[in-house]
């Protein structure tokens, strides 16, 4: 086969067993990634399964242009039964590095981890050799030091999926870490690959990924990377994005960060005290994250994206009072995370300040130096204990969702039992996913929003993505040369809709944005198929053409000059997209999922931002009109047998019979 | 006479590590993307340091002087030394030879080494944030360099 590898390995940390599953069952329909690996789920991980079990399944899905030169095509797609609040369940999760192209120069498209290991166990894969190896003298090493012992014992260039001490006690904010910062980070998984007793996956790949049409794909890159990024010498700022997205956010968005502030860390390597240099997953020409290698050694090296500096940052200048932001505490505070294998996001993530300003959290229930907050002396105080799960930080590694949730229910006081409540009900969606509404005023409050962070339920950063670069030129590829909010901004982006979807003016609240949502939803579902970075593609605008506008074409020409299958964008978006998100809707609902989860919290309607234009009646009856839109029920938001018909899943529908009254009933049929 | 010389140039703090050189460089050359069968490399010096292994066009290429079949020439054409497939033995001499482990062989046991593409790297059209250079310099003259910040590599008469 072109492009894919051909098979996906399938191993048993039980009985140490190895097995194959041919790609090509998959392949046409699915794409790769988060198309394949949930249609594995599917049909092998049923709702009775908990997160933390033998049965339950870490499947790992590269794409059809993982390991080419296709741009941005190192991504490696993970699906398993995540540990939620309040209930576990589906969820696909998403890293970059250059983990995933290994995986398939080793000659596999996906990994499937089933089982459980007696002890720590390393998982090594080269090419055709599958070994386990104890992982005792790994176990309770952090993720930068299990990396470097396994290269010292099996060499550089091997690329490791690892966890840190977090991930080995089964915390559900345990994140499962490659190379220098890239993570598989929501959803728990690096404590379920701990319950699991799997350390690390190392692999060593030495074959190639087959291109049908070689010069072609040369081709489709250069143009690609002429959207993204300017060569050398041209008179025009480099990738938008690159190094860093966060020191561009002042002039792109109103985020919270005064233009002219200064960056420590910058300051710093001005000085020569810490080498700076660009950190990019394979393939990608954007580099969007920075290495940081101090002199004096005082923080281990490793890099850094936006991820790592937003929360962070500001609570290192709540603390010093200064305007500057960004220095050492920050980064080590994030950098620390990385180390233990914590979920960057769950500590800097605006919940935590507000549980403290609002007494939720107070030093005499945590033992915590809440005062400090901010400061070096609290990370490095709270962090370890969270991935130690000592103290207060057992109740803080099951996550803040958790956290609060059990705070509403056990705390003495009525009081703090309700102020934990709206906070937990204004921060995390019913299915425990993140609810971004939360960080309000960032962007435009639109309809794309309510779905992204709601039926999307996939809880990742990556997967809003879509919506706010397409809505937001200033974002990304056009930065700097369009501010947000300028005439120039809306004028750019009204032409693109008009192109794309024939439209004269991209209103963010009128009904057309059912289309509009779907594409982005679509295009979200391709991308992580494919493997293509959400962040860079679909490439609707463009700093370095004529007109600024981009080439949304681009992943299904790659997809065809890497395996010759010849299909267009629209098709995909016609058949294998849709197809994709039904199967994922029909997972959801055979896991108890209804309508009524689509919707926001009660408290969600209260948040000063979304008054006076989202009510809950006006959210329910989009909702009902999207799921319309897609073929599925309108009250119950179930895949209509018809549309299952038409997309292919015919082999699905027997499950319907158990999701009576839209709640699917135990003991449904698989 | 001097002759105007075309340099590939790399210049580690603007690398990346995102390794599109050495899959443009495969593709290229052997149709398919492999690391393993490109003829540069990037590796890891350090966790956040890359560095390139290259063909260094040596001004006096111990390659050519160990070859015992003289497979390994300069093009008189284009200043590169290359490499004749035909005449190759696969006796790896020159593979230890080379002072900076820049020439390796396939699994298939095809020697790999850099050719500049004919005077158009793809290794250096495909490097997007500029690490990979390869343009007329004056002030470089082309002898092989100590690793620096800023590697020189490869020498290549610019066409008039």
């Amino acid at each position: 086969m072109f492009g894919w590898a051909g098979k996906i390995l399938r191993v048993n940390l039980s009985t140490e067993t190895v097995s194959h599953l041919p790609t090509d069952r998959y392949a046409r329909k699915y794409l790769g990634g988060r198309g394949i690996a949930s249609r594995i789920y599917w049909e092998e991980v049923p709702p009775s399964v908990p997160a933390l079990s033998a049965e339950n399944k870490l499947i790992f899905m590269t794409g059809p242009l993982t390991g080419t030169i296709a741009p941005t095509s190192a991504r490696t797609s993970l699906v398993g039964k995540a540990q939620m609040t309040p209930r576990d369940h589906y969820l696909c999760s998403n890293a970059g590095g250059h983990w995933g192209p290994a995986l398939k120069l080793a000659g596999y498209d996906g990994l499937i981890v089933e089982g459980r290991a007696s002890h720590p166990v390393l998982l090594w894969i080269e090419d055709n050799r599958i070994q386990f190896h104890s992982a005792e003298h790994l176990w309770g090493l952090d993720t930068l030091a299990t990396q470097q012992r396994i290269e010292e014992e099996r060499g550089a260039q091997t690329r490791v999926a690892c966890i840190g001490p977090a991930g080995e006690n089964g915390s559900k904010v345990a994140i499962i870490l490659t190379g220098d910062g890239d993570a598989w980070g929501h959803g728990g998984f690096g404590g379920v690959m701990g319950w699991k007793n799997l350390k690390a996956i190392a692999i060593r790949g030495s074959r190639g990924v087959k291109v049908a049409q070689p010069q072609r794909l040369l081709e489709e890159v250069a143009l690609a990377h002429r959207l993204t990024t300017c060569r050398q010498g041209e008179p025009l700022p480099p990738a938008p994005h690159r190094g860093q997205s966060l020191r561009y956010f002042p002039e792109k968005t109103n985020f919270p960060i005064p233009p002219g502030t200064t960056f420590l860390l910058d300051e710093e390597a001005r000085q020569g005290s810490l080498r700076m240099g660009l950190t990019a997953c394979g393939s990608c020409p954007v580099a969007c994250a920075v290495s940081l290698a101090f002199a004096d050694g005082s923080i281990p090296p490793g890099s850094v994206r936006c991820s790592d500096f937003g929360g962070w940052a500001i609570s290192e200048s709540l603390f010093s009072k200064r305007k500057e932001l960004w220095g050492r505490v920050a980064h080590e505070a994030s950098r620390t995370c990385d180390l233990l294998g914590i979920n960057v996001y769950e500590f800097c993530d605006k919940w935590f300040l507000q549980a403290i300003q609002t007494g939720i959290l107070t030093e005499a229930d945590t033992g915590l130096p809440l005062a400090q907050y901010g400061s070096r002396q609290f990370w490095q105080t709270l962090l370890p204990l969270v991935a130690s799960n000592q103290g207060v930080g057992a109740r803080l590694a099951r996550g803040g969702a958790d956290f609060l949730l059990r705070l509403a229910e056990d705390a003495p006081e009525e009081e703090t039992r309700e102020a934990a409540r709206r906070l937990y009900e204004s921060n995390w969606n019913k299915d425990g996913t993140i609810n971004y509404m939360a960080e309000g005023g960032q962007f435009e409050p639109e309809y794309a929003s309510v779905l992204h962070v709601v039926l999307d339920g996939l809880g990742e950063t990556g997967h809003r993505a879509m919506a706010y670069q397409t809505y937001n030129p200033a974002l990304y590829h056009t930065a700097p040369l369009f501010p947000y909010g300028t005439p120039e901004f809306f004028q750019l982006r009204d032409q693109v809709a008009e192109k794309m979807w024939g439209v004269e003016h991209l209103d963010p609240q009128s009904t057309w944005s059912l289309r509009f949502v779907e594409w982005c939803l679509n295009e979200d579902i391709l991308c992580n198929s494919l493997e293509l970075c959400a962040w860079t593609f679909p490439l609707l605008y463009s700093a370095y053409t004529e007109d600024h506008q981009g080439d949304p074409s681009l992943p299904a020409r790659l997809l065809s000059a890497v395996t010759g299958w010849e299909i267009t964008i629209d098709e995909l978006h016609r058949t294998v997209a849709p197809r994709i998100a039904a199967l994922e809707r029909m997972i959801r609902c055979r896991e108890g999922r209804t309508a009524e989860d689509d919707i926001f919290q009660a408290e969600v309607f209260n948040l000063p931002w979304v008054q006076g234009w989202l009510t809950k009646e006006k959210a329910r009856a989009f909702m009902s009109d999207f799921y319309a839109t897609r073929g599925w029920q309108r009250d119950s938001g179930i895949p209509e047998q018809a549309t299952l018909e038409r997309l292919g899943l015919e082999d699905t529908i027997v499950a319907l019979e158990g999701f009576v009254g839209g709640k699917a009933q135990s003991g449904a049929k698989e | 006479m001097t002759v105007a010389l075309k340099i590939l140039q790399f210049n580690e703090g603007l690398c990346s590590g995102c390794r599109t050189c050495e899959l443009a460089c495969s593709l290229f050359h052997e149709g398919e993307c492999n690391p393993t069968l490109a003829r540069m490399r990037v590796v890891d010096h350090e966790v956040v340091i890359h560095r390139m292994v290259g063909c260094r066009q040596c001004e006096d290429p111990p390659c050519i002087e160990a070859c015992p079949v003289n497979a390994n020439q300069r093009d008189p054409n284009t200043g590169a030394v290359t490499t004749i497939d035909s005449l190759c033995l696969g006796c790896r001499v020159c593979v230890q030879a080379c002072p900076y482990e820049a020439i390796w062989f396939s699994p298939a046991g095809k020697l790999l080494r850099c050719d500049l593409c004919s005077g158009d790297p793809q290794c250096v059209r495909f490097c997007a944030t500029g690490a990979l250079t390869f343009k007329l310099s004056a002030d470089h003259p082309p002898k092989a360099s100590s690793w620096a910040l800023q590697d020189l590599f490869c020498a290549f008469p610019a066409k008039k």
